[in-house]
């Protein structure tokens, strides 16, 4: 896992941190916290990141599905989607991109690291 | 010396006939007696027996011309000799005497076969004939049938006046026919023989220019007796109907006086006959009311088939209506002589009709008033009989156009035998339905259909309410409790989020602190909170928003916690969990309770063990209490235990949330293992009227 580069995509500073210092612990390299669509675009364009963990209710005028649609077209990175709802039309707007894993909120810590190493494919 | 009438006398008549011929031969015969011609004269006078003999002896009339004949030839024969002058001329004379005596035997017979034929007619006629001279008012000639009826001989001359005792009578039937004129149908009653009276019909006709008339006399006495008899039987017949008739029935002279009243009138009138009898009907009733009576009938002149309606007053004062009809009777020369009253007591009838009128009035108002469209349909033709205002209003249409048309033109989309209420039995009650008024425009309405059954006729009535606003107000109210659930959707949501944040921070601070003692009452904090978070998760996932199924909840709910606390044995989790519906307020304490519970049981129960399973369970009790427990197969609690005196936070927050928020109770049961048992009502919602209250 050592080198994995994560962009983190979460508009909420405080589960941003958190997942920041969780994966950081773990050994995951943090690329880079982006809190809107367009951020996240520019920095996935910049780090190159590995994998992207994205909440799917961004600020702004995009959501994180759209990102992910977005950043699909110059990069193929695979997306891990964490978010709080669970509704079945977000869900299925979402699969339709084929993320590595849709996790809702709240999940468990095994079961994002699980995510993780399935979409990286190593071991955690 | 008075001489007779010639042209009225038939002897006078006879004998100047006879005189001429006589003069004719006494001419000729002196003429052949002066000539010397005897034989001429002879042959002469033998046409005398020719013709009588003939005549006499008709059925041998050749025989006796032929005998006369020879005889003539042979005198003839003998006079002269056999001179061939003088024998042809009489063997001349022999076929011409013969031949007269065929001519005059014929005529003869003739004449004796037709006075027969005449003469048996006269005789055998049922009726009396005979033969009047009206000159001597004497009967000349009388069949059998005479004879018998007044017993009288062949050959006994009878006067008129024996027969007809009635002297006016015969001196008008003596001048009838001396002038000439036949008399026909005159009714008279003789007293005659051992018969007693009898009653005829004489037909008289002259017969001759001397007097003699023929007369018949037709006995009716048996016609009269059965006409007499019928006529007494109809009257008994219609009597009796007149009696046993339910309607009034008076027979008024021509005063209008009642000369006849039935029981019935009696009885409809409260009279007694007498009281009746001899008055005009109004008259006698006192004061006159004319109810409705275009033609007031004057019963002295009534009118054929005039009818009127009359309001009687009985003799006790009660008023009755009736319907009076008055048919004249007039004689045969045209003349009103009287009339028939009929009398119909018309009161019930016509309260009845003022019943129905004023139900058919209250009816209408009714249907008129009422604030729903109604339409009155013919179920059999399903053409509409009558709409109401509303009902008019609503379709949009004047009611001449819609009147008699077909039901499903208007207000029903079935076509023509498919009506879902005639032809397919369908009860269509507050069936919501789409209306197209004349304008095009389409009105939701509520619709209401009833068949039924009057006087074997079947009828519908639909009834319809215009449902625009209350549809409106749904779509509004639709759209309101849309927009609540979305609000409370995102409510849940960002609670459960802020819950995660908290959850967030609390970890966060736990990687920052050395403390052993310290990280671990923030796992737990932290579980707590993800706990409550995980209730509105439940809650935004239910869709209802307002309860959550317990079982998928706490399996959620249990499986994090397994997974939050760190274990060194494999510990397993199962649950026993009913059906069961939970609120936020019966949610959240339970929630927080089998955090405390499966928690404690982690961390203490299989200390030394190989691991174990446990079990959070709940149930609905027949007394509608819930049972939620959590139960672990390790090693038990002391036997001391006391929940209430537990000094840990998690022991206490469940002892506070059972006694306090739950308003529940707790056991600790020790079997195989622990198992903590609460038992608590279901906590019920108060209204939020209450709820802002007390917040």
């Amino acid at each position: 896992m050592t080198g994995k580069k994560i962009l983190i995509v979460e508009d909420n500073a405080i589960v941003a941190l958190e997942l920041k210092e969780r994966l950081s612990r773990i050994g995951y390299a943090i690329v880079g916290i982006a809190g809107t669509g367009h951020d996240a675009i520019n920095l996935a364009r910049k780090t190159e990141p590995d994998l992207i963990l994205m909440d799917i209710n961004l600020k702004g005028d995009m959501d994180g599905i759209m990102v992910a649609e977005q950043i699909g077209t110059f990069r193929k990175v695979p997306v891990i989607f964490i978010t709080a709802y669970s509704n079945e039309e977000t869900k299925n707007r979402a699969m339709k991109i084929a993320p590595a894993a849709y996790l809702v909120k709240p999940f468990k810590e095994q079961e994002l690291y699980s995510s993780i190493e399935k979409a990286l494919g190593v071991s955690i | 010396m008075k001489l007779p009438n010639f042209a009225n006398n038939q002897t006078a008549q006879t004998l100047v006939v006879l005189l001429l011929v006589l003069s004719f031969l006494f001419a000729e015969w002196t003429t052949y007696l002066v000539a010397g011609q005897t034989n001429a004269i002879l042959a002469q006078l033998f046409y005398l027996p020719v013709i009588f003999f003939s005549f006499r002896y008709a059925q041998r009339a050749v025989l006796c011309a032929t005998v006369l004949a020879i005889i003539y030839l042979g005198g003839i024969f003998v006079t002269t000799g056999p001179q061939i002058n003088e024998l042809a001329p009489a063997i001349m004379q022999f076929y011409v005497y013969i031949s007269i005596g065929i001519v005059v035997g014929a005529l003869s017979s003739k004449i004796r076969d037709s006075e027969i034929k005449y003469r048996e007619l006269f005789n055998q006629s049922a009726d009396a004939v005979f033969l009047l001279n009206i000159k001597s008012m004497t009967i000349v000639e009388a069949n059998q049938k005479f004879r018998e009826i007044f017993g009288v001989s062949g050959g006994e001359e009878v006067s008129l006046n024996r027969i007809i005792s009635d002297d006016n009578l015969v001196i008008t039937l003596v001048h009838l026919l001396s002038d000439g004129k036949p008399v026909s149908d005159l009714d008279f009653s003789v007293s005659a023989g051992t018969s007693g009276s009898t009653d005829f019909v004489l037909n008289a006709t002259s017969i001759d220019a001397y007097g003699l008339t023929l007369v018949t006399l037709a006995d009716v006495s048996r016609i009269k007796r059965e006409d007499a008899q019928s006529l007494a039987e109809s009257e008994a017949k219609f009597r009796s109907l007149v009696e046993l008739a339910q309607e009034g029935i008076c027979s008024i002279d021509a005063n209008g006086i009642a000369t006849y009243v039935n029981p019935k009138l009696i009885e409809m009138l409260g009279y007694s006959e007498k009281e009746l009898l001899g008055h005009s009907l109004f008259e006698h009733m006192g004061e006159r009311t004319w109810v409705e009576s275009p033609d007031h009938p004057d019963l002295s002149q009534p009118k054929a088939g005039v009818e009127s309606e009359f309001e009687f007053i009985r003799k006790d004062g009660e008023r009755i209506l009736t319907n009076l009809s008055v048919t004249p009777i007039t004689d045969r020369s045209g003349m009103v002589t009287g009339a028939m009253a009929l009398v119909t007591d018309i009161t019930e009838k016509k309260k009845g009709e003022a019943a129905l009128r004023e139900s058919e009035e209250r009816f209408h108002t009714i249907f008129e008033s009422q604030m729903t469209g109604a339409l009155l349909i013919d179920a059999t033709t399903h053409t509409i009989l009558d709409l109401n205002e509303k009902a008019i209003s609503l379709i949009g249409r004047p009611k001449e156009e819609v009147l008699g048309k077909v039901c499903h033109h208007f207000i029903c989309p079935a076509e023509s035998g498919a009506c879902p209420v005639t032809d397919l039995g369908l009860v269509i009650d507050q069936s919501e339905r789409i209306l197209l008024n004349g304008k095009g425009e389409r009105i939701p309405i509520l619709k209401f259909v009833k068949a039924f059954t009057v006087s074997d006729r079947k009828y519908i009535i639909e009834t319809f309410t215009d449902i625009t606003e209350r549809k409106k107000h749904e779509e509004e109210l639709k759209a309101s409790l849309e927009e609540k659930s979305v609000l409370l959707m995102e409510i849940h949501h960002r609670v459960k989020n802020n819950l995660q944040i908290i959850s967030g921070l609390i970890r966060l601070q736990s990687r920052h602190i050395n403390n052993r003692q310290a990280v671990e009452a923030l796992q737990e904090c932290e579980n707590r909170v993800i706990t409550m978070a995980l209730v509105h998760e439940s809650l935004y996932q239910s869709g209802n928003l307002a309860v959550i199924n317990a079982r998928q909840h706490f399996t959620h709910l249990g499986s994090n916690l397994l997974v939050s606390v760190e274990q060194d044995r494999p510990i397993k989790l199962a649950t026993d969990i009913e059906e069961i519906q939970l609120d936020l307020n019966t949610a959240i304490p339970c929630s927080l309770i089998v955090n405390e519970l499966v928690t404690n049981s982690m961390k203490y129960a299989f200390k030394g063990s190989k691991g174990g399973t446990i079990t959070i369970g709940l149930h609905k009790e027949p007394s509608g209490m819930l049972r939620l427990s959590v139960a672990d197969d390790g090693s038990g609690l002391p036997a001391d235990f006391d929940v209430g005196k537990a000094t840990s936070l998690g022991l206490k927050l469940v002892h506070r949330l059972v006694r306090d928020q739950l308003k529940g109770t707790i056991e600790i049961h020790r079997e195989n293992g622990t198992e903590f048992v609460i038992q608590f009502s279901p906590i019920i919602p108060l209204p939020k009227k209450q709820v802002l209250k007390g917040s």
